[in-house]
């Protein structure tokens, strides 16, 4: 009785010693019985380069976890994080890998290391958690047996720029790739490093940067998405606690700056039946009080309205509640808004994303909303009770005027005019405002991104016409904003330049308290690269270096888009009518 | 109805802060069936009544806690709860106390420890001097030091770890192993 394990663990004192100890501490309720280590057939970690509690938010993994259960072939598919960089410091002292949160092996001892790619500014904690499991930062120096290292999510649509250090890059839906994949990985297990990397190669949809075959690596993505009927509960908060629900994959509203409106086509629903179950089976199993609707834009599911009037009943029953993540500006949304929250949650305020502050830019971008469309939305929800409105917009956008930043300023005041005349006193607007950043595979992919100096100016000049205390602004540090568009319309030589941040001490770049422009200009200049090369202008007939992915919209429909944007010409949402985007959804 | 568990945190589990308590009970309660009365007022949120708060990283093995369910108990509350709770959180026993029992907070009169220092250091002069006439009982077992303090949330074991560390006579909570093994109740 005298005899306690737990201290004798290494992992117990290190969780001693640092800050935040429970986010290592992997204490979680599963839904399923765990796979036995010995047992299994194949061992993947899916690694999220951030701490425990941004990772365990994100519905990629629970979808994935449980997909790859799902597959029934006895494989593990166990997670782990980014440590904090006291914790990586202790670990390097101390010579104590990376370990897997389940159960608790080293990352090292894995088939597998199956890294998300979810924005730029993540890239260096990748080359920490890599070094931290012993894993060989340059790919020649991997061994037969070390884990093959693979890559998913948005970063793979540019692979070139963290190619240095992925084996293979998974280029779509893993649901359309994993069964592919990972029975393949464990058929050659033993053999050649390079024999097995070969073999990927061939496959749709994967790209070995170390065997590039002619043509394009085309994006796989799936109508039979896999459905969740419970998730992996954590004992300690993380950012979004709570269930999730994929209503739809895709977008059809063609927002001209959005990469996932671009890169998820085409839309695909789920059926609402199948939607409405998944959300009670989660809710009951989990015992979570909210479940989220997720999709690109929740409220344009075809079947939301019956979902809601369905589920409300019974999820009241068990004091759940569901919520939107975001709301379009119109009046259904703010209906469907009401129905979820109620009178009682109004004090939480309620958020819009108009992006630009005139119908010249909202058409530019097309955004597909109009003045008459947020003045009646504005007013229906000051109407229905809210008195606390949060807008977010966009600067730094192709074509944008004085005019248009003015009228940032402009609409965040009629809106509060708005909401007093309405006969709340206590009206408030916060309004936020980040940079823009042109994103491969969208129509502004060749455009000039604003400089830290622009971003930082306009987000002056909006700041100085803001007069009232009521409406309160906040903008993204441009340096960040910068960061994040040198690596994302990076290239080959970004590589280099990311390592060389990393030598330095760069991580958790999307942290404020930990980012340093500083360091990243010196890491381009030591690799002898201009920021004005990746920020710049690109031609309409230059190669882009993320040309050889095929996300499944064309080439050619981008430069149009761009070019109807510059007319201010709107394109309708793909499921009113199809503009022959690439994907050949219709065919 | 009121009751109260006694259960224990180990492994990671004893990292999981005392403030995510409510949360991890009645998420469990809700995965095993079991319905949980609600506070009043603007927002309810399910009534408990946890022992005095244990700092991260103290192994604990029978802690109480009082829950209020709505419905009459089901027979194998343990069991039910135990499959439903995370990793390291187990169950060992229910009990319903009395209707005019006293709240579980003015209940918990004094805890039981295992202390040791990972080098061996002896501690009992320092547990001596700071608990004062708090320190019911000391003693050795198996290497550990028994220690036995009164009204564990006014004496948490959390101040004498600070006040070592005040005294630069360890540098972390790492040179420390601490176990509760209990809360005794009035």
């Amino acid at each position: 009785m005298t005899e306690f394990d737990e201290f004798s663990s290494p992992q117990w004192r290190l969780m001693s010693q640092v800050s935040r100890p429970s986010r290592y501490c992997g204490s979680e309720w599963r839904p399923y019985p765990p796979v036995s280590w010995d047992d299994a057939k194949l061992r993947v970690c899916l690694a999220f380069p951030d701490v425990y509690e941004v990772g365990m938010s994100y519905y990629g993994f629970q979808l994935i976890g449980s997909f790859i259960a799902s597959m029934g072939r006895g494989y593990i598919a166990d997670r782990a994080y980014c440590s904090w960089p006291d914790m990586k410091e202790l670990m390097q002292q101390q010579k104590i890998p990376l370990t897997s949160t389940e159960h608790k092996k080293p990352v090292k001892d894995f088939d597998v290391l199956a890294f998300t790619l979810p924005h730029e500014t993540s890239y260096t904690n990748i080359l920490t958690m890599i070094f931290l499991a012993g894993v060989p930062m340059e790919k020649f120096m991997r061994r037969d047996d070390t884990p093959l290292v693979i890559a998913g999510g948005y970063g793979a649509y540019n692979p070139d720029v963290m190619g240095r250090f992925i084996d293979v890059f998974c280029v779509g839906e893993a649901e359309a790739l994993l069964p592919e994949l990972l029975p393949l990985i464990e058929g050659t297990k033993g053999r050649p490093r390079s024999e097995r990397l070969t073999e990927i190669s061939r496959l749709p949809g994967f790209y070995v940067p170390e065997y590039p075959h002619d043509g394009l690596v085309e994006r796989q993505y799936t109508h039979q998405f896999h459905t969740l009927h419970s998730m992996i509960v954590p004992s300690v908060g993380i950012v979004h606690d709570r269930a999730a629900v994929e209503l739809f994959r895709g977008c059809g509203r063609g927002c001209r700056f959005c990469q996932a409106g671009m890169t998820n086509r085409p839309v695909r629903e789920r059926p609402e039946p199948q939607a409405a179950r998944s959300i009670l089976d989660i809710v009951a199993s989990t015992g979570y009080e909210e479940a989220g609707l997720l999709s690109l834009a929740s409220c344009d599911y075809s079947g939301i309205e019956t979902l809601i009037d369905d589920l409300s009943p019974v999820l009241n029953e068990r004091r759940a509640k569901l919520s939107l993540p975001s709301l379009r500006m119109d009046g259904f949304s703010v209906g469907l808004a009401e129905k979820l929250e109620g009178i009682r949650s109004k004090h939480g305020g309620i958020t819009f994303a108009p992006e630009a502050g005139t119908q010249r830019l909202r058409d530019v971008i097309n955004k597909g909303i109009t003045e008459d469309m947020i003045t009646s939305c504005l007013t229906e929800i000051f109407s229905r009770g809210w008195e606390r409105v949060k807008l977010y917009f966009m600067m730094g956008l192709p074509t944008e005027t004085d005019d248009d930043l003015d009228a940032i300023a402009e609409l965040s005041h009629m809106t509060l005019k708005l909401g007093r005349s309405l006969g709340h006193k206590r009206t408030t607007v916060s309004v936020s405002v980040s940079g823009f950043v042109p994103k491969p595979h969208t129509p502004f992919q060749w455009e000039r991104q604003n400089s830290i100096d622009e971003l930082r100016e306009k987000g002056r000049r909006i700041k100085s016409q803001i007069h009232d205390r009521a409406v309160s602004l906040s903008y993204h540090e441009p340096e960040q904003t910068f960061l994040e568009g040198l690596l994302s319309r990076g290239d080959k030589n970004t590589a280099d330049v990311i390592l060389t941040a990393w030598n330095n001490g760069a991580s958790f770049d999307s942290w404020t308290e930990h980012f340093s422009l500083q360091r990243w200009l010196e890491a381009f200049g030591h690799c002898g690269l201009d920021t004005e090369h990746y920020t710049r202008e690109r031609q309409e007939d230059e190669i882009l270096p993320w040309d050889f992915v095929n996300v499944g919209v064309s080439k050619n429909f981008l430069k149009h888009e761009r070019h109807k944007a510059y007319s201010g010409k709107l394109t309708p949402d793909c499921r009113i009518s199809c503009s022959a985007c690439g994907v050949g959804c219709r065919l | 109805m009121r009751v109260r568990l006694i259960y224990s945190r180990r492994d990671g589990a004893c990292f999981v802060p005392h403030t995510a308590l409510p949360q991890v009970f009645s998420r469990s309660a809700a995965r095993a069936g079991l319905r949980l009365m609600m506070t009043q007022g603007f927002s309810p949120r399910p009534k408990f009544s946890f022992g005095p708060e244990l700092p991260a990283g103290v192994v604990a093995l029978n802690e109480p806690a009082d829950i209020f369910l709505q419905d009459t108990t089901p027979d194998n509350l343990p069991e039910r709860l135990n499959s439903s709770l995370p990793e390291g959180f187990r169950v060992s026993g229910a009990t319903f106390p009395p209707e005019d029992a006293p709240s579980l907070g003015k209940s918990c009169i004094a805890a039981e420890y295992l202390i040791r220092h990972t080098q061996s250091l002896s501690l009992t002069d320092y547990i001596t001097s700071f608990y004062g006439a708090s320190l019911l009982e000391m003693g050795d077992v198996d290497g550990w030091l028994r220690v036995v303090t009164s009204e564990p949330s006014k004496n948490p074991i959390g101040a004498f770890v600070r006040n070592l560390r005040e005294k630069s006579i360890i540098t972390g909570w790492h040179q420390l192993n601490i176990v509760r093994l209990r809360v005794i109740l009035s």
